[in-house]
């Protein structure tokens, strides 16, 4: 098996060294750069994303990057240059280009344009000539437009309604790419990961809307400075604030409300953006006189914030902060509250006009806390905690290529549990050991252009990854009992995983509205989510690699057909993949992973594949907006010591996913949504049998994964109505209806005894949410 | 290890509390497929009674017509102090011994020969610990008691593990399951462990005021606890519980002390 690994890696870092030496030796002709920084005149906020094109020639532009700087390289001549972005007044401007120079833009807010709507992030037809595969950037405003979730705009939602995204399903966390599990997602606000990235049981995800600029999800080859999960990355940027005047805007609907501010610190120079939101639905219930809620709490707040610094032209400081908590109190009985949290700062540092840095620091952590009090007091918490740094240079060789060196070194502290159980008598408690471990990695990335027809991004991350001391670590048998255990010191490394990651992505245009795009990847992860429920529950258990564990290996190939039609107004993709992966994780028959510091013996590992197909077609422009998105996937695991040794369906395997989504602006005032979602029911265990302990039903399980939940599908319907709008103030109402025609979906399958008949045993199944109505109303200022 | 257990429960119950905001429950029918039976043995032995077997196989879901008593199986329980006896089948299908008592200490096997094949089990009874007393628990946000246990785990680590079957007006509730407990943290502390009692019928309180509440309290073995902890964890997993018995027999043997104290269920609103 090892061996294995390494003949394999062997052969790839060999292809990889191969494709470099071969496109690297491009030369460039005499040109000159034009570049620059994009602002909004009127808040001189940065724009990111927007389109700087060069009239005269037929599709020769770029897009700003995050920093709001575009450049561009042209021979020498002259030319017109055009800046046109959505909620802005057109730009043109003539250069004659005889050397480098900087021309910083700014655009004037047109009047018929909301600052919500404009943040775009792509070129028009980046869908058939970005380099990068499975790659889906999400603007807010079409986050904006689509139905509402129980009154939250929800990206973890949206993009679920792409192809190759899945959702958990109701009262459950998280989402599937290519057949991955939910723990296989690495989640980014402003560069920090985040562990749990849900309220309330997935029935909100931790992102306010509100507060972002963007999000980007690549679920197929990943860009070498990504590394540490195995199927996708999903990166969520929180906007940096206007630097000129002060905002506030805010929601208030039935289920939760939200206010947020933002305006300069020193005018021009430096900005604060403030989020804020709660839910209050279990106050609602009790004011209204519901029963069961009358002595219950059940809510989450999160608090968001983001403070930027332009220090002076090529220096840039901003620092982030998130805090969340969710609460669930039965009064005098039992809570569980838990969140994530985190703080980050960011200095990019630009040096001359090839060569940029950026600098993080972050501290972030993930706790959980239950607490019971029936006849005995019982608590108990667990945390992870995060220490990280991050460096990277971006170096732009020439106009058609662009380099990313960097390191990345994260130090996890993780405190799996703390008991403590007090009986009248004597208090006891019981400390898991912690678990340490420092996550590293390294990597260099190139996008070349190598012909007008070629685009490649190749790279390759270097990661190591040491589980540390201080703490037992165990020697198993055969049979995973411990034979052994040996007792290390703070500091010191009881095991190292490196591993090479190489990256390969390519688009080859096949002529103006055309392309085909490949890529392969190896994925490693580390970091493994040992879940007590199929669907995962947020007192879940994270485990890192160790000399038992090992990581989590993902080797990934993708071939795909871009095309665009009606200039650009409509998208049509088609894209395969395959993905082949080593030391999965399942339990064994039985597991019990709660209270124990050895987790390893409750646990095997095997092999897993997933493959698929997934289609797309969008309308991207016009009074009707829309997509179809149809993905047919499986998803395997095949593991000695379940399912008799043979290959079984892993939990989120579906065959079919399809999503419908439409949005149509009816009149200036009013606009309409609705989204319709179907996919294959979850493979589940289902009994092949029955038996009876102490005269009781108990069922009997022959398969893992064998059966399959009902298909599930819903329609949603949303409608937004402007109610006012001048430049000092908008109003809007949003009226959003959940699962309109009140699909009953399973959320659970049980098979027990009849309640009314207790001879018989039947199943019984359970559906949340039938027609969840909603009401907002959307303010600013 | 039950302790932590209840952590599963206490998220079950915020789900509920969730879900009864707008949840719906259906009966539904689901088409199973039938896989050959698998043998399925149930033994006990009880302190100061008569060791009993009960041998049987796995039935279709959908197959309410009782489980089945094999008959033609040759079972046999012997002890480390040189006692052995076949036990023959009664009338109600148990196999059932005529001298053979459990003994507090003493290891027990089982072997039951069915059809060419052997199935073998052993099982140590541990030392007796009584009930102190038992008296209920009213939760702020449930509309009926929960019955709360006291009882001192001894000192050491011969008594761990325990089991704990409620009956209410002596039956046995179908939605409760035998609770299944471990001083493995507690060693030596007196436990006042509430049985949570939850009922999948919406239109009756399990208990009611008035109802005789009986707790049969048992000390067993770590095979016996390991098989009804997995049994009790085992909707979270869908898997099957971890038998003490060998050659793949699915069920327990267990060689167990007994304790009973009852109470008539009341409590303030």
């Amino acid at each position: 098996m090892r061996l294995h690994y390494l003949c394999s890696r062997g052969k790839i870092s060999v292809l990889f060294l191969w494709i470099s030496f071969l496109i690297s030796p491009i030369l460039v002709a005499q040109n000159y750069t034009i570049s620059g920084t994009v602002r909004d005149k009127e808040t001189k906020e940065t724009l990111v994303g927007v389109p700087v094109v060069v009239n005269n020639l037929e599709s020769k532009g770029v897009s700003t990057e995050q920093n709001g700087q575009y450049k561009l390289t042209l021979p020498k001549g002259k030319y017109t240059i055009s800046i046109k972005y959505i909620g802005f007044e057109e730009e043109n401007f003539e250069i004659s280009l005889t050397n480098n120079i900087t021309r910083n833009i700014e655009l004037k807010q047109s009047s018929i344009g909301l600052k919500e709507v404009v943040v775009a992030a792509q070129q028009p037809d980046a869908n058939v000539t970005a380099p990068q595969t499975g790659v889906q950037k999400l603007e807010i405003s079409e986050i904006n437009k689509l139905p509402v979730l129980l009154g939250e705009r929800d990206i973890i939602k949206t993009i679920q309604l792409m192809p190759g995204v899945q959702g958990a399903g109701e009262g459950s966390s998280g989402f599937y790419v290519r057949g991955g599990s939910a723990d296989q997602n690495l989640i980014l606000l402003d560069d920090v990961s985040l562990y749990n990235a849900s309220h309330l049981m997935g029935f909100f995800s931790t992102f306010n809307s509100e507060v972002l600029r963007d999000v980007t999800l690549y679920k197929g080859a990943l860009p070498a400075q990504y590394g540490e999960r195995l199927s996708s990355i999903l990166d969520v940027q929180q906007r940096i604030g206007d630097n000129q005047k002060y905002h506030v805007n805010g929601g208030i609907g039935l289920i939760s409300s939200n206010i947020n501010a933002e305006g300069p610190i020193q005018k021009g120079k430096s900005s604060f953006l403030i989020g804020a939101r709660r839910t209050y639905a279990d106050a609602i219930a009790r004011l209204s006189g519901v029963e069961d809620a009358q002595n219950a709490y059940l809510y989450f707040y999160d608090l968001n914030m983001k403070l930027n610094f332009a220090l002076s032209d090529k220096d840039m400081v901003s620092v982030s902060g998130y805090l969340g908590r969710d609460k669930m109190v039965l009064k005098e009985a039992a809570e569980i509250n838990w969140g994530n949290s985190f703080l980050t700062a960011n200095w990019s540092h630009t040096y001359n006009r090839k060569w940029m840095s950026k600098t993080s620091l972050a501290y972030n952590q993930y706790d959980y806390y239950y607490a019971m009090d029936l006849g005995m007091d019982l608590s108990g918490e667990s945390k992870i905690k995060d220490y990280s740094l991050k460096h990277e240079f971006i170096y732009e060789h020439n106009p058609n290529s662009k380099w990313r060196f960097g390191l990345s070194s994260t130090y996890h502290d993780m405190a799996p549990g703390d008991f403590k159980l007090n009986a009248s008598d004597q208090d006891n408690s019981v400390n898991l050991h912690h678990r340490y471990s420092s996550e590293n990695s390294i990597y260099a990335s190139n996008q070349i252009k190598v012909n007008d027809k070629l685009e490649i991004v190749y790279g390759l991350r270097m990661s190591a990854f040491m589980a540390l001391g201080k703490g037992e670590y165990y020697t198993m048998d055969a049979n995973h009992n411990v034979t052994d255990s040996v007792w290390y010191k703070s500091g010191e490394v009881v095991k190292t995983y490196i591993n090479l990651e190489p990256r390969i992505s390519a688009a080859y245009k096949l002529n103006s509205f055309s392309s085909i795009k490949a890529a392969y990847a190896r994925t490693v992860q580390n970091m493994h989510l040992l879940s007590y429920a199929a669907q995962g529950t947020p007192i879940d258990r994270w485990t890192s690699s160790s000399n038992n564990i090992k990581p989590e290996l993902a080797d990934q190939v993708s071939l795909g057909y871009f095309r665009n039609f009606s200039n650009n107004m409509f998208e049509f993709s088609i894209e395969g993949y395959y993905k082949d992966m080593q030391n999965q994780l399942d339990y064994k028959d039985g597991a019990n992973i709660e209270g124990y510091d050895v987790v390893e013996t409750e646990l095997l590992s095997g092999k897993g594949r997933s493959y698929g197909v997934e289609l797309m077609l969008k309308k991207r422009t016009g009074r009707f907006t829309g997509w179809i998105s149809y993905t047919l996937s499986k998803s395997e695991k095949k593991i000695d010591g379940i399912n008799d040794d043979r290959w079984y369906n892993a939990f989120q395997d579906r065959t079919h996913d399809i999503s419908l989504v439409g949005m149509y602006e009816l009149s200036p005032k009013w606009s309409l949504s609705a989204a319709w979602v179907y996919y294959t029911g979850n493979a589940i265990s289902y009994p092949s049998g029955k038996y009876q302990i102490n005269g009781k039903d108990v069922m009997y399980y022959a398969e893992r994964n064998g059966y399959r939940m009902p298909a599930y599908h819903r329609l949603d319907l949303g409608a937004t109505c402007l109610l006012k709008k001048t430049s000092k103030f908008h109003s809007e109402l949003v009226f959003g209806l959940y699962n309109a025609y009140g699909r009953e979906n399973a959320y659970m399958i049980e098979f027990r005894t009849n309640t009314k008949d207790p001879d018989k045993t039947s199943a019984y199944q359970y559906a949340l949410f039938k027609f969840v109505p909603s009401i907002s109303w959307n303010f600013k200022f | 290890m039950k302790t932590y257990i209840k952590k599963y429960k206490l998220l079950f119950l915020f789900v509920t509390l969730i879900a009864t905001l707008s949840s719906c429950e259906k009966e539904i029918d689901v088409d199973l497929n039938s896989v050959p039976p698998r043998m399925q043995i149930e033994g006990i032995v009880k302190q100061g009674e008569l060791a009993t077997v009960r041998v049987s196989h796995t039935i279709d879901f959908n197959d309410n017509s009782g489980y089945p008593n094999l008959e033609g199986a040759i079972v046999t329980i012997s002890d480390n102090a040189g006692n052995s006896e076949i036990l023959k089948q009664d009338e109600t299908g148990w196999y059932t011994a005529e001298k053979l008592i459990g003994v507090e200490g003493r290891t027990y096997k089982m072997s039951v020969v069915y059809e060419g094949e052997e199935y073998t089990a052993t099982s140590q009874m541990p030392p007796k610990v009584s009930l102190d007393s038992l008296y209920m628990t009213k939760v702020l946000v449930m509309d009926y008691a929960f019955p709360t246990f006291r009882f001192k785990d001894p000192a050491g680590t011969v008594n761990q593990y325990y089991l704990a079957l409620l009956y209410i007006n002596g039956k046995q509730h179908p939605d409760v399951l035998d609770l299944p407990i471990s001083a493995e943290f507690m060693d030596g502390s007196t436990f006042d462990e509430t049985y949570q009692v939850y009922s999948n019928d919406s239109d009756n309180d399990p208990i009611k005021k008035g109802d005789e509440i009986t707790i049969e309290f048992r000390c067993i073995d770590k095979g016996v606890y390991t098989f009804f902890d997995t049994l009790f964890r085992m909707d979270n997993f869908l898997t099957n519980p971890v038998s003490n018995i060998s050659n793949g027999a699915l069920g327990y043997f267990s060689a167990c002390t007994t304790d009973r104290k009852s109470i008539i269920a009341d409590w303030k609103d």
